[in-house]
């Protein structure tokens, strides 16, 4: 492994193979609670997805590989998506004049609980459209092989546990992939509706509890993610301590994520207002962060071929 | 439009769990509309909850098409088929453009081509403009109307004209492009539908006579628009392809649930209903832009499109 932590991620996914198992091949004890847990592992399954998309669990390709399968079963989606999908697209939203896959504007219900269930529905059609099309012109060599292997062991194994355990399957398998990958998505609209996408500090809402962001690999530091993607998840946190909490605004450190959802979609109704979030990054002094453009023109050019970074 | 949407769903699920429980064996234990629920083991529960999962998400995506239909009914009013407002629909021929080429109004395409080294370069969209230089048309009662440039304008160009006007000119124009679309930087380029002199049009302004004679205006708060495809039609044919796409959604997954309940359940016919259930579900995956995009006025429809290396 590339990096001690590593450890917890194979755990998360051993973990949720174990409940997905549990659930499967032991009748008796399918429950509710089996099921619960399943999808909230699933969800992380998908957050371990992306962080290995952004850097590899392994030094070992082929690890990496096997590692990206598995990976794309717990969610019955190819993890080569994320290449297009997140890494090159939704990490420069609209700096490229094209429309981010993920925007949280492209669902526009007045009841924002509304918002919260559909963005899935939305956001995954306009992804494996998306994904269509770069993948016609993409210079990263052999992706279409990837992911058209992610795509075919993730569905045929499923494919395959459907055929020996149809409803088996269909309820402790199908549903906790299905929960974990439209999960990931609906994070989208979570971490980026109304902040600033074209600030370079306030674009991204963190949740910055300790026991969740331990549960989570840090993923609740989405701002610094976006701004340093070749970081480790593992110094995550730091950085957002050095680097964001002085630019950011307060409103976009959430302490919970649980309360932030309560109180944003269920007891209210309708959308937040916008606010100016950016004011907070225009006081604070300068730092050495390299310009969108030029970290999108970097991360292209690291796309272009599959590198393993020491 | 959500209580609308509400009540089918309902009505629906009402209409399934009455037409179940009168097949079902619960009707034997005299609730003639619920179903017993203590005889239910965990996986009838998950039954009813993914059901419950597949209908909420179907609803919305039904819902999400019927949304569509205000703008779209709201454009129709604007054109001035009805002349409200002093917005008329006029159709006829233009005489002369006073544009490059003769050109009366412009709908230009920003595109992006790309390449990954092979005999294609494919186009992506990063903007759409309409531009209006102004000319004469003469509409079918013979009257000439003036259109003055420098308006708001949308220009509707049919998809045929479009993709007429973005097609490969020559094997050399495609080597010069190919090169470009191999490189980081990509081959940029304005792909220009004009209208002139003989196209038939449709425009919807607003008209006025004075001294020099019959001028269309753009109307208050909106575009002039000059279309070569019927607009009034377009956009009825749009608002019927919303209703029916919610319709369709909301039969496939009324279909789906019957046959998934269908007793016995967990048999064959219900096992159908599920494997149903779950590929409309994931096939919104693979379809659900279609909808959106084909609702996108022609003045902002996607082209997109790629260039084939040509054969020697």
């Amino acid at each position: 492994m590339r990096h001690p932590t590593e450890w917890r991620q194979i755990g998360i996914v051993a973990a949720y193979m174990g409940v997905l198992a549990v659930g499967y091949f032991l009748p008796e004890q399918r429950s509710f609670p089996l099921f619960v847990v399943a999808c909230l592992l699933s969800f992380l399954n998908a957050v371990v997805m992306h962080n290995h998309m952004h850097r590899g669990v392994f030094h070992s390709k082929r690890l990496n590989a096997a590692w990206r399968l598995l990976l794309s079963f717990g969610n019955l989606y190819p993890a080569s998506a994320n290449v297009p999908g997140h890494n090159l697209v939704h990490h420069h939203f609209e700096d490229d004049g094209q429309p981010d896959w993920v925007d949280p504007r492209w669902v526009r219900f007045r009841w924002h609980l509304l918002n919260l269930i559909h963005f899935p529905n939305v956001a995954g059609p306009n992804t494996f459209s998306g994904i269509g099309r770069w993948a016609k012109s993409t210079r990263q060599r052999h992706y279409m092989r990837r992911y058209n292997a992610d795509l075919w062991f993730g569905a045929g194994l499923t494919a395959l546990l459907m055929f020996f355990d149809f409803w088996g399957a269909l309820f402790f398998v199908f549903l906790p992939q299905l929960y974990g990958a439209r999960g990931i998505l609906r994070i989208n609209l979570i971490q980026h509706d109304r902040t600033d996408l074209t600030s370079e500090w306030n674009h991204s809402r963190n949740f910055v509890g300790r026991a969740f962001n331990w549960i989570m690999c840090n993923n609740g530091y989405h701002t610094i993610h976006h701004n340093r993607a070749g970081l480790h998840w593992s110094e995550l946190a730091q950085a957002h301590e050095r680097e964001v909490q002085p630019r950011i605004d307060p409103s976009l450190d959430e302490p919970s994520m649980v309360r932030y959802l309560v109180r944003t979609f269920l007891l209210h109704h309708d959308r937040p207002p916008l606010v100016d979030v950016a004011a907070a990054e225009r006081a604070a002094s300068p730092t050495d962060l390299a310009s969108r453009a030029r970290r999108r023109a970097e991360a292209e050019a690291m796309a272009v071929e599959e590198v393993v970074r020491p | 439009m959500t209580s609308m949407i509400g009540m089918i769903g309902t009505t629906s699920m009402t209409s399934m769990i009455g037409m179940i429980s009168q097949v079902h064996p619960w009707h034997d234990h005299g609730w003639a509309f619920w179903p017993d629920l203590s005889s239910f083991t965990i996986m009838h529960w998950m039954g009813l909850l993914a059901l419950a999962i597949l209908w909420v998400n179907m609803l919305l995506i039904a819902y999400a098409a019927l949304l569509e239909v205000p703008p779209l009914r709201a454009r129709l009013a604007r054109l001035g088929a009805s002349r409200r407002g002093g917005v008329v629909l006029v159709r006829g021929e233009v005489v002369r453009g006073d544009g490059p080429g003769g050109a009366l109004a412009d709908h230009v395409v920003d595109q992006l081509g790309r390449s990954n080294g092979d005999r294609f370069v494919h186009f992506h969209d990063r903007g759409f403009t309409s531009t209006l230089h102004g000319g004469v048309v003469r509409l079918t009662d013979g009257r000439e109307v003036t259109i003055a440039g420098d308006q708001p304008i949308a220009v509707w160009p049919t998809r045929a004209e479009v993709r007429r006007a973005g097609a490969c000119a020559s094997s050399e124009a495609f080597a010069a492009a190919h090169a470009a679309a191999c490189k980081a930087r990509g081959f940029a380029r304005a792909l220009t539908t004009s209208i002139g002199a003989g196209a038939q049009v449709w425009i919807s302004g607003a008209l006025e006579e004075d001294r020099s004679g019959l001028q269309l205006h753009a109307p208050l708060g909106g575009p002039l628009l000059v279309s070569t495809v019927h607009p009034s039609r377009w956009t009825l044919g749009k608002v019927a392809l919303c209703c029916g796409y919610a319709a369709l959604t909301i039969l496939v997954t009324l279909g789906c649930s019957i046959a998934a309940l269908w007793p016995p359940v967990f048999g064959t016919v219900s096992t159908v209903g599920a494997v149903a259930g779950a590929a409309a579900l994931l096939s919104n995956m693979l379809f659900g832009t279609q909808i959106r995009d084909a609702v996108r006025p022609p003045s902002r429809a996607f082209v997109r499109g790629a260039w084939q290396e040509p054969r020697a």
